[in-house]
């Protein structure tokens, strides 16, 4: 090797480095899991407290939850909005009245944060699913989102995409999000999601007559962080059944990995599709 | 030679090309399509919707809604009989299949069957200059009807059906019950009627959820399920009754699917059937450790609707499939298992044990309190001798209402929102003594004051109610805890009082204001740390706190 080669090989050793991100270590020590909210439905009493501690806790119109005012808007079935990232509805069912609330599910793969063109909507280490202020507002989160969750506010100058984000901030301080601290039956408990989906199944094996043997988010949209256990069939207490298994971005990728491959395929596509058509004129 | 391999090189590449973009459509398409939904019929007035999926599978047109009754109606102003449409064997009993004399199960051969049957008939009538039904196609195979599904509500024949037949058949049992011999050669004698050994339909006849047993097999094998089996016993029988010009027994759709059921308590007073069942007895099982357990069989007759709720294979003795080792029969389910299961509803435990957790009354402190702890599979110590009193009838006494307990109880410990709450709890000892004494089930089970109180003060001991030393709700459950299998005290208190009250169906005590008044002043801190962030702009000093 001349001295000219290994200059050669030395300089492009050294830029072909720096492109390739080192992997951060100290991330790789410190795993984390995927925290939870586990919502027995057959704990919820409906008195919205969750819905008020919400509002406080991320600086939203804070609802009147007086039980007069709780009758009136209970009568309907209700979907989070951008001044509402949790809301209580109530089911009747054979085995009486259910109230379930409703939120962002925080799934494992989320939708939303694959489709977002800016990583404004991401998943964090823990969980969480969060959405940040360097959003272009092209709601393709709102399109991809199973459970109809992201909400746009089209009545704003300057539009958010609003959601419930498992109280990341207070997460960051110590404490477990607004509505599970305030809930009064303990209807909501906040863990690891390993540890809610060990308690939901405790719960379920326990008690075989009082629960159905369906965590709802175990498995829905390949898993999320919000589950669900119930007495009664979910589809009757409107949740979607219709999901399926797949978590969400997965119907996507297999394609889009494919869009790379074919820009590359196409011209010697048709470059091979000429050459078979024009053979004749060539020669 | 060197363009011929480039080109082929590059036709496989397209190829590749193709399937690829296949492949990424199918993969983007293949989301789970929702199918419409089925429209149910309830109530179909003696309307039969042909379909036949399990012989035709998947078929072009949508199905016909028959009407029968109106059928009926036009072959009888005819001045024909049922043998129009039905064949008859020499006994004048039909198995009412149609078209009449198709026996194949082809799908071509019943398909022009049914046509040539059913159109035949209405050109005739035509022919006749009589008022006939349709012969095109959409006017029987009608598109509204493409999701419709007839559902008829089951038919129960229960205990005051089955003591009408008895009586007016005068006790004699061998009209409908009967026997298949398996050993008998020739294969017309083989339903006989045994004396004594009289069965439910069920038995043989339905297949459902179930490995099928020798006779079950035959009846499989000759597609008399539970549904085929009884249409032909009850109707072939009504029918030839009438015929004979005596009272009968109804012919249309809805009079015996009617959709009323009679409750435990309107089959009081009407006798069960008498089989030589025991009444009183012990049930005692030879080479058991166990002593033996007294069992009312005329109770337990009187308070089920039917005999198969608990003999759920044959109207035998459990411990015949159900031995101390477990036989195949039983599908090895042994005598303890068949017992003392908690999760099925044949055994003695299951069975309790439901009734504690379904009764409105009992559930109030069952539904905290299982009466069998699930998680070990085993009851509760001390509570194997209450069944198992050896030679011994029990004796039950009921619970006297207690002398020194706190009239009310001031609950403020948690008051933050909410002004102090107060529990009457005299009265809601009263009212549990009251249900105890009032249900049999109970007071075998409950016999002293102890097993009142644990329905709140749940996991105390024994001694520590004689002592006086009751723990209280906060001795266990502490305030702040918030944790997975740790209730806290707010919740204890709210899910304890709320869930008796829901479950017990009480009208009291399901508003906040029943309990506790709101108290005047909000007090700051409700969530622990109150952001005051109220406003818009400063939720963006957050949003900045995430970006790293």
């Amino acid at each position: 090797m001349n001295r000219r080669a290994f200059l050669k090989t030395l300089g492009t050793a050294v830029i072909s480095s720096s492109l390739i991100k080192v992997k951060d270590l100290k991330a790789e020590e410190h795993k984390t899991e995927f925290y939870g909210i586990l919502v027995d439905t057959t704990r919820c009493i409906g008195c919205r407290r969750c819905e008020k501690a919400c509002a406080e806790a991320n600086g939203l119109p804070i609802p009147d939850i007086s039980e007069d005012k709780n009758k009136e808007i209970l009568k309907n079935i209700r979907n989070t909005s951008p001044t509402q990232y949790t809301v209580v509805n109530k089911y009747e069912t054979e085995k009486g009245t259910v109230y379930v609330p409703k939120r962002c599910m925080h799934c494992n793969q989320p939708g939303c944060a694959a489709a977002c063109l800016v990583k404004a909507m991401r998943k964090r280490e823990t969980g969480h699913v969060t959405w940040d202020l360097n959003c272009i507002g092209c709601r393709l989160c709102m399109i991809s989102c199973p459970f109809d969750i992201p909400k746009f506010e089209y009545d704003k100058a300057i539009p958010r995409i609003q959601k419930c984000n498992l109280c990341y901030d207070r997460f960051k301080k110590g404490l477990v999000p607004a509505c599970v601290e305030v809930c009064p039956t303990q209807a909501l408990t906040f863990g690891t999601r390993r540890d809610i989906l060990m308690e939901a199944k405790r719960r379920i094996s326990n008690n075989p007559d009082k629960y159905i043997s369906h965590i709802y988010g175990e498995y829905e949209a390949g898993g999320t962080s919000h589950i669900y256990i119930s007495a009664v069939p979910f589809e009757k207490i409107g949740f979607k059944t219709n999901i399926g298994l797949e978590p969400y971005p997965k119907y996507s990728t297999g394609f889009l990995y494919a869009v790379p491959f074919i820009f590359v395929l196409w011209p010697l596509a048709m470059l091979g599709f000429r050459k078979a058509t024009r053979k004749d004129t060539e020669e | 030679m060197k363009n011929k391999k480039i080109l082929s090189g590059l036709v496989i590449l397209s190829l590749v090309y193709v399937v690829l973009i296949v492949y990424g459509l199918r993969m983007v398409y293949s989301k789970p399509v929702v199918e419409a939904e089925a429209i149910v019929k309830e109530k179909p007035e003696n309307l039969i919707l042909i379909k036949k999926t399990q012989l035709f599978g998947k078929i072009e047109r949508p199905g016909v809604v028959f009407d029968h009754e109106k059928h009926v109606l036009a072959v009888q102003k005819q001045g024909k009989k049922c043998d129009v449409c039905h064949s008859f064997n020499i006994y004048g009993e039909s198995d009412f299949s149609y078209p009449k004399n198709i026996k194949s199960k082809d799908r071509k051969t019943l398909m022009n069957g049914f046509h040539d049957s059913c159109i035949g008939c209405h050109k005739e009538n035509i022919k006749a200059d009589r008022k006939s039904g349709p012969i095109t196609c959409a006017e029987c195979h009608k598109t509204e009807n493409e999701k419709l599904v007839l559902k008829y509500p089951v038919v129960e024949f229960d205990f005051y059906l089955h003591d009408k037949h008895n009586k007016k058949l005068k006790n004699d049992c061998s009209l409908c019950h009967h026997s298949y011999d398996l050993e008998e050669k020739d294969e017309s004698l083989r339903l006989v009627y045994e004396k004594g050994k009289e069965e439910s339909c069920y038995y043989c006849h339905d297949f459902k959820n179930k490995e099928l047993t020798d006779i079950q097999k035959v009846s499989f094998k000759k597609g008399l399920d539970i549904k085929t089996a009884s249409h032909r016993q009850c109707i072939n029988c009504h029918l030839l009754e009438k015929e004979k010009g005596n009272e009968a027994g109804p012919l249309k759709c809805v009079e015996c699917h009617t959709g009323k059921y009679k409750t435990i308590a309107d089959l009081k007073d009407i006798p069960r059937p008498n089989r030589d069942q025991p009444q009183k007895t012990f049930i005692s099982i030879e080479n058991a450790t166990m002593k033996e357990v007294f069992f009312d069989h005329t109770y337990h007759e009187k308070n089920h609707k039917s005999c198969r709720e608990c003999h759920h294979y044959a109207l035998r003795s459990c411990s015949d499939c159900h031995t101390i080792e477990g036989t195949k029969e039983g599908k090895f389910i042994n005598l303890s298992q068949a017992m003392h299961s908690a999760f099925s509803k044949e055994s003695c435990v299951g069975c309790h044990s439901s009734i504690a957790n379904k009764n409105k009354d009992c559930a109030g402190c069952h539904f905290l309190i299982k009466p069998v702890n699930i998680e070990t599979m085993s009851p509760k110590s001390n509570s194997c001798s209450k069944c198992h009193t050896g030679k011994t009838e029990p004796q039950i006494r009921e619970i006297s209402k207690p002398s020194k307990v706190k009239d009310k109880i001031k609950i403020d410990i948690v008051a933050k929102e909410f002004e102090p709450a107060d529990l009457p709890h005299l009265k809601i000892i009263n009212k549990l003594i009251d249900v105890s004494n009032n249900s049999k089930l109970a007071t075998y089970f409950h016999r002293d004051m102890n097993t009142i109180c644990v329905g709140c003060h749940h996991n105390t001991q024994k001694t520590e109610i004689t002592e006086n030393k009751v723990p209280l709700c906060r001795s266990c459950h502490y305030k702040e805890s918030r944790s997975l299998n740790k209730t806290g005290l707010v919740s204890a208190y709210h899910r304890g009082c709320l869930g008796c009250h829901e479950v017990m169906k009480l009208e009291k005590g399901r508003k906040c204001s029943e309990c506790h008044k709101e108290s005047a002043k909000r007090p700051k801190e409700i969530i622990t740390e109150k952001n005051d962030n109220v406003v818009r702009q400063n939720k963006e000093k957050i949003l900045n706190v995430w970006h790293p």
